[in-house]
């Protein structure tokens, strides 16, 4: 489902988005305007409260926009319905969690499986793919085991396997490198990579960690809800 | 695939499950050992009242049944014996008693009381009317002169098995007529209204007593109580003058009112028993969609909608449902195999006699147990995962584990 096109996959104009706090309207994202391109590998980088987690669930799907456009392939997000917003996120967006959120009870390849079962993808086709979601993560070997047999590094590889099975055009990663020691996230960083590459779907991660723009992604730096700067990071060299 | 995932999930708090299953299971129990109790009292009642009292059914002229008159004798069938010997050859009719009722004092020489009697052929009556439970001595059987009475009636008159007893009544002119005759037996139905006041001598006697050659009543003996319909359609179409009545309206009291009283005492239980499922379920499935929350919320991020999600919950129910309800089947079975010679019950209302249940499983009061233990169980999965629809995915997703 990777977009070729040069349609830009998301769209930004004067978008806002604020919560209701205890005792006013709390602002997180004020007059954001940002194109991300098929094949982009953007970074949402800022200080914790600074709009970047809010910015990924807007890009997800997974909160609608209150002021301003936000298009997702050219279609505006604003007022979609609930069927149309979950068939966009059934199809054309995969995430992956700081935490994982693997299925404890399913095994690594029906963790990897389930959602192309949702998508209805024919059982001989779901093989296939589930086969070479695994594969690029290095994990074949490990498709009987139960996640918790697994270290956390390696969860977090099913995850990305999970979300790039659903063949999405966008992969949304939060603080995909948390809960992992500076190793470990460097081989989750150099995979993303490698993905956004040679697949070219388009990632925007968000993230405290400076060593992701050392993998050459495009750092969109957030503070008090607004974008203080776009920037392409350096080229991480082994 | 989310079959599967449903089943798996049963798994993930083993003892959430297997409290919610033993829940399940102990309520279906319920269900089926209740109605099967009481389906086994009631049939054990029918049966003692068929093979003790009314047989399958009786034959009566029209009109006759529950109506009261000053000569009855007058309403008795005219031509018993044409109807007799078209009734032995009548499908599925096994045994054909001719019978009389009438009032009577009886007299011990000492004191008299008041009693119903029954005039019967005795030798014939032996082997069907197994039921009377001689408590001393034993049936008519051939004595010509021999009575039996309740246990009621004998304890009232001080008699015994051999002792003479002088049956006093009124022909049907008026007069006033008395045979002599010996106890044979003292019988306990169990229904103390019978056991107080009834008591029989052969036919030929009875009809000597009342200066008649007419009968009151034929009762039928049949091979299988579902035939009664057919039997008593057949009879009414050869004899349009008389009427067949069923031990139904022969013996209201346990037959109908019975019945629907334990009917009615089985609902109760049924809302007991269905309330505890419900409960139970409910906080399994509300339990789980808590502790699941970000489970939850990440499928819905990745596109499963709410009722996608509530679908998944429901099968979670349904499976617990399928294996509680298994379990309460197999626990009911086992139950009815541990009580192959009955339940010692004390008598029940108008009765008094111990009387053993067995319990009387069929299979519609398996499904319906089982189908009420399941839909209970998914309705209540149902109202505990609608909160799924309130679920926002981001508070979801951040929720704490």
């Amino acid at each position: 489902m990777n977009t070729k096109s040069t349609e830009a996959i998301y769209q930004c104009i004067d978008l806002a988005f604020s919560y209701q706090g205890t005792e006013a309207r709390e602002h997180v994202l004020r007059g954001i305007n940002l194109l991300v391109k098929p094949g982009d590998f953007k970074c949402l980088t800022g200080p914790s409260g600074s709009g970047k987690s809010t910015l990924l669930n807007l890009f997800g799907l997974i909160e609608s926009p209150q002021q301003g456009q936000l298009l997702f392939q050219g279609k505006p997000v604003n007022g979609l319905s609930e069927d149309q917003l979950n068939q966009w996120r059934r199809f054309q967006i995969g995430f992956i969690f700081q935490d994982f959120q693997l299925i404890d009870v399913l095994s690594v390849e029906e963790n990897v499986e389930f959602f192309l079962t949702r998508q209805k993808v024919p059982s001989s086709q779901r093989k296939a793919i589930v086969q070479d979601a695994l594969a690029q993560v290095g994990l074949y070997e490990h498709r009987h085991k139960r996640p918790q047999q697994l270290s956390g590094g390696q969860k977090q590889r099913v995850a990305i396997a999970r979300a790039l099975a659903k063949r999405p055009s966008v992969l949304i990663a939060d603080e995909p490198t948390a809960s992992l020691d500076t190793q470990t996230s460097r081989s989750i960083l150099e995979q993303l990579k490698a993905i956004n590459e040679k697949s070219g779907v388009t990632i925007i991660l968000a993230s405290h960690d400076p060593m992701v723009l050392e993998y050459g992604v495009e750092e969109v730096r957030l503070k008090d809800g607004i974008i203080i700067s776009q920037s392409q990071g350096k080229r991480h060299v082994s | 695939m989310l079959a599967k995932f449903a089943f798996r999930n049963i798994r993930r708090n083993s003892r959430r499950s297997l409290v919610a299953i033993g829940t399940l299971a102990v309520g279906v129990f319920g269900l089926l050992f209740l109605q099967g109790f009481f389906s086994g009292l009631i049939l054990l009642h029918k049966e003692n009242s068929i093979h003790s009292r009314f047989g399958h059914g009786q034959i009566m002229t029209r009109g006759y049944w529950g109506q009261a008159f000053e000569k009855p004798w007058e309403h008795w069938i005219e031509n018993p014996d044409q109807v007799l010997s078209y009734l032995k050859q009548v499908p599925h009719v096994q045994a054909v008693f001719p019978r009389v009722q009438f009032f009577a004092l009886l007299s011990n020489n000492r004191i008299n009381v008041a009693g119903r009697g029954q005039g019967v052929v005795g030798s014939e009556e032996k082997h069907f009317f197994n039921k009377m439970n001689f408590i001393e001595g034993g049936p008519l059987g051939e004595r010509k002169d021999g009575l039996v009475l309740g246990v009621g009636l004998a304890r009232a008159l001080g008699v015994k098995t051999g002792d003479s007893i002088t049956v006093m009544g009124q022909t049907i002119d008026g007069t006033i007529n008395a045979i002599d005759t010996i106890v044979t037996g003292i019988f306990q139905v169990g229904m103390k209204e019978a056991d107080d006041s009834l008591f029989q001598v052969q036919l030929e006697q009875a009809q000597i007593l009342l200066s008649t050659n007419r009968i009151e009543s034929i009762t039928l003996g049949l091979d299988n109580e579902n035939n009664w319909s057919t039997v008593a359609q057949d009879i009414q179409r050869a004899f349009p003058k008389n009427e067949a009545i069923s031990i139904y309206v022969l013996d209201q009291v346990w037959a109908q009112n019975g019945e629907l009283f334990l009917t009615a005492l089985l609902n109760i239980f049924r809302l007991v028993f269905l309330g505890m499922i419900l409960l139970a379920i409910y906080n399994s499935a509300s339990n789980t969609v808590l502790e699941r929350k970000r489970e939850l919320g990440m499928l819905r991020a990745n596109g499963e909608s709410a009722s996608d999600l509530i679908v998944l919950l429901c099968l979670e129910g349904l499976f617990l449902a399928l294996i509680g309800a298994s379990c309460g089947m197999i626990l009911t079975l086992a139950a009815q195999a541990l009580t192959t010679n009955g339940i010692p019950m004390p008598p029940t209302p108008g009765t008094n006699r111990l009387l053993p249940v067995k319990l009387n499983l069929e299979l519609s009061f398996f499904i319906t147990a089982s189908l009420l233990g399941l839909l209970t169980s998914l309705a209540a999965t149902l109202f505990s995962t609608l909160q799924v629809l309130k679920l926002s995915i981001v508070k979801a997703i951040r929720s704490a584990a």
